[in-house]
């Protein structure tokens, strides 16, 4: 009987489960008993062999992959259930009770009607995005009720605007679309909430692809947010979403601009990594932002960023991509 | 940061994104349990995903009388468990593949003694396939108790609360299935 209670704790032992009193207890039998000791070694060994044998685990990867048939999984069930519903909800009003049964009758044979009016009538309207003019929402004139952003993992990567002034209601694309791109500049024009413009540049950063063909007017909205939000965390996600454009001189001028005058350190040293990245494509600087960056340079207090301004104005890209 | 049960709440009401935040602070370690269970990455996506099915579906229903991770881990630990069942009906449906497996299985003795395998890494593959095998032998409750405790390194404590049953019983689990795996690996131990 003593063997045996022995025996569980050379197991315990080994699996890391036993107090240090009845450590010190096996430790002590151990000294004076061949046996336990014997079994005492091959459990050991056992123990090793497998720990040793777990030679890999799921990669993030994997784990990523995983999130995203889950989530995709789980949308696709919604949007079945959600028709399920919408169908049921027709049927139980429609049809439940004899009062309705002929308010339905009615209500089918005039969408019958409709249906016809549609398919004969040349002059019929019709909805599509060409509805839309985009001079009218660059001049801010298509006015955005709400705007529902694509899910995290979300396989289509669309946006959808809910619409107040025109006659599509509502509006749904992805970043390719340059109609997404000016209903976004103009979603981000109007409005002063801080959440939405950090979740829109958020957006760019992960969903843009890396051969968009972005829109003036979205990156005139990124550039404005850099340079007046009030909010330091706007700007700095402005900032990084301009980092999928390509880099010209209005950008450039507006990282100098946040170099020159933003209060916020962190935004500072984004624009110098940023503006020491393009001094690959803009090799030359002209006297003019030399002017401008030693000016900077100067009231500078943090002196890694006056560091970089001083690499970009001796032209040394060591250490930038 | 917001607790579980603020997310739990949310999610209950319909607000997926805090069911994904819910599942992201898990996730990881369900598949980590799925793929020491089965060795098997895609297995442990399919585990990972009828998991977090069943937790969407019955979230609803969820009122907190355990912690939600015991919760969560509990379905993790009876999906693993009915993976295999599934798996061995569908074997049973085919006698020519289980005859197959009988003829290929290996003799340790053989493959331990035989000359032509001496270059260390193949023989540590085969040792490790050797030990998988055995370990996939075991009974599911066993198996279970065992993975947990050799490859995520769980107290028996969490694994007794994992597979709802007392300590006393994951020990027994735990010693039987070393006693087992003891003598099956006779040969490669006293190696």
């Amino acid at each position: 009987m003593e063997h045996e209670k022995y025996k569980e704790l050379l197991e315990l032992n080994v699996l890391g489960e036993l107090s240090k009193e009845a450590e010190l207890e096996l430790e002590n039998h151990l000294l004076e008993c061949d046996e336990c000791t014997k079994e005492y070694e091959e459990i050991k060994k056992l123990f090793n062999m497998v720990s040793a044998e777990i030679t890999s685990m799921p990669t993030e990867d994997d784990l990523t992959n995983a999130r995203k048939r889950l989530f995709n999984t789980i949308n696709s069930e919604m949007e079945k259930t959600d028709q399920v519903v919408k169908t049921n909800i027709n049927w139980n009003k429609i049809f439940l009770n004899k009062f309705s049964f002929g308010f339905g009758t009615f209500v089918l044979v005039m969408l019958g009607i409709f249906a016809g009016y549609l398919m004969f009538n040349n002059t019929a309207p019709v909805l599509t995005a060409n509805s839309l003019d985009l001079d009218k929402i660059d001049r801010g004139e298509v006015k955005i009720a709400d705007v529902n952003f694509p899910r995290k993992f979300s396989e289509t990567g669309e946006f959808e605007f809910k619409l107040n002034n025109t006659e599509l209601k509502s509006y749904k694309g992805t970043l390719n679309d340059i109609i997404v791109q000016k209903l976004l500049a103009s979603a981000i024009n109007e409005t002063e909430n801080p959440g939405f413009k950090i979740k829109t540049s958020q957006s760019f950063i992960e969903l843009a692809p890396s051969n968009i063909n972005p829109d003036k007017q979205i990156k005139k909205a990124f550039i404005h947010s850099l340079m007046n939000d009030k909010n330091p965390g706007v700007r700095k996600f402005a900032l990084e979403a301009l980092s999928n454009f390509q880099y010209d001189e209005e950008i450039r001028d507006a990282l100098i601009y946040v170099l020159e005058k933003d209060e916020n350190a962190s935004n500072r040293m984004s624009a110098i990594s940023k503006l020491l990245s393009m001094n690959l494509i803009f090799p030359n600087i002209n006297e003019d932002i030399k002017s401008k960056l030693n000016k900077s340079n100067f009231n500078e207090e943090n002196e890694v960023i006056k560091y970089k301004t001083a690499k970009l104005l001796m032209g040394d890209k060591s250490d930038e991509k | 940061m917001q607790d579980d049960s603020q997310l739990i709440l949310k999610a209950q009401k319909g607000d997926n994104i805090a069911f994904e935040q819910l599942v992201m602070r898990y996730d990881r370690h369900v598949l980590n349990i799925a793929y020491g269970y089965r060795n098997n990455q895609d297995d442990a996506d399919d585990i990972y995903q009828e998991v977090f099915l069943r937790v969407h579906k019955g979230l609803k229903n969820f009122q907190a009388r355990s912690k939600f991770s015991t919760w969560l881990y509990r379905i993790t630990v009876n999906v693993c468990i009915e993976f295999k069942r599934k798996e061995k009906v569908r074997q049973h449906e085919s006698i020519d593949n289980i005859c197959n497996d009988e003829e290929n299985s290996i003799s340790y003795e053989s493959t331990i003694d035989s000359g032509l395998r001496t270059d260390k890494s193949t023989l540590d593959n085969e040792t490790n396939s050797l030990i998988q095998s055995e370990v996939n032998k075991l009974p599911q409750q066993l198996k279970m108790a065992f993975t947990l405790k050799y490859y995520q390194g769980l107290k028996i404590k969490e694994i007794s609360q994992m597979m709802n049953c007392t300590e006393g019983t994951i020990k027994s689990y735990l010693f039987t299935s070393s006693r087992k795996l003891r003598e099956k690996l006779k040969p490669i131990l006293e190696v």
